[in-house]
């Protein structure tokens, strides 16, 4: 029961994360396709992902400049992928 | 020694500071380099290559205003008829859009769209302009018209009688496309004594570009077609290598002071599914 309970809050700042990352994402695709309004939404997709991981890693207790580094590059790399697609 | 390589490349390991080579920042940083190389290499063969490149479409002026009349018609707003003259303004708009390589309602020496009107002597009191581009169907323009607020109430402005739209393809920023321009007026003798008065001139507001997808039909090459290849491309190798680092790494047990791949894993996953379901075409 116990270590159910550690699982389960264990993944608790997951779900948070994909359901954050879930709702940017429909933001991107569901509003109309001004290109004003989409750099916006993947700003709002990769700043929440960034947010998390700083949070989910100060939660922890090992948040290091090097670890918020590999999510920084890896966000940058999502929103430019992103952004080439809007134009 | 090759071999070695590529061990230390895709599978975490002591040698590798138990990280695969492919996702460390240097590798990262490389490959964001490496699409931003080929973004850029892909526009500016689009740029020289006018003739290989290009989309084709399916969109026709009668069907953009037909599908407007609907609109209108469904909202009990009076049904708006084609004037050749807001026709021939249009067609001198996305005339010039192409001449001068820019996408607004305003081109870079300061011409507003009621410029066209006047070339082409068309007295107004309510004017209106809408902007597409990259689409493949008349359906898709209306509908992200229609989806957009600033366009919808152009669309369904009551004020206006008339419209007139062209449909013309030609290279804009780099990418052969077909551009959607439609204008909408009242004719400044159409209603008596307001002549001059009063003039409203509405453009809708949101500006934006926007290239390539999915609903393009493609011809030999779509260089957004391309960007979109290479970026599922990239973004399978990339949830590859994280989901191989975090079974061997959680299957070992090892401690690292790393970034957390289920984390990764989910950002990554939430790219590519916006990559594959993203529908192309702007407004403006």
């Amino acid at each position: 029961m116990i270590m159910k309970q550690e699982k389960t809050k264990q993944a608790c700042p997951y779900i948070i994360l994909m359901i954050a990352l879930l709702l940017a994402g429909a933001l991107f695709l569901l509003i109309p396709p001004l290109q004003d309004k989409q750099r916006a939404a993947i700003l709002v997709l990769v700043g929440v992902y960034v947010f998390w991981s700083i949070w989910y890693h100060f939660y922890r207790g090992d948040l290091d400049i090097k670890v918020i580094l590999e999510y920084i590059i890896m966000a940058v790399l999502g929103a430019y992928l992103l952004l080439a697609l809007v134009g | 020694m090759i071999w070695q390589f590529f061990i230390d490349f895709f599978i975490p390991n002591q040698k590798n500071d138990y990280r695969a080579k492919m996702l460390q920042p240097p590798f990262l940083i490389g490959l964001f380099f490496l699409f931003f190389l080929t973004k850029s290499s892909l526009s500016l063969f689009a740029l020289n290559q006018p003739a290989v490149l290009g989309y084709s479409s399916q969109i026709t002026p009668e069907q953009i205003i037909e599908l407007t009349n609907q609109e209108r018609q469904e909202n009990n707003l009076s049904l708006l008829s084609i004037n050749s003259l807001l026709s021939e303004a249009a067609r001198q708009k996305a005339a010039d859009m192409f001449a001068f390589n820019y996408w607004a309602h305003t081109s870079p020496s300061g011409r507003d769209p009621w410029a066209f009107f006047k070339i082409v002597d068309y007295d107004y009191v309510y004017a209106g302009e809408n902007l597409a581009r990259d689409f493949s169907s008349s359906e898709a323009v209306v509908t992200a018209w229609m989806d957009s607020p600033s366009h919808e109430k152009n669309i369904l402005d009551e004020n206006y009688q008339e419209i007139g739209v062209a449909v013309v393809n030609g290279t804009l920023e780099g990418m052969k496309t077909t551009l959607v321009v439609q204008l909408f007026g009242s004719p400044a003798q159409g209603i008596a004594g307001t002549k001059n008065a009063n003039i409203q001139e509405i453009t809708s507001t949101a500006e934006s570009v926007g290239v390539s997808g999915k609903e393009i039909a493609s011809l030999p090459i779509n260089p957004g077609q391309i960007i979109r290849y290479l970026g599922i491309f990239i973004l399978g190798i990339l949830l590859g290598g994280l989901i191989v680092d975090k079974l061997i790494i959680e299957k070992k047990r090892i401690a690292r002071l790393r970034s957390d791949n289920t984390a990764q894993i989910g950002f990554l996953a939430v790219i590519l599914l916006i990559v594959l379901l993203f529908k192309s075409g702007a407004i403006l």
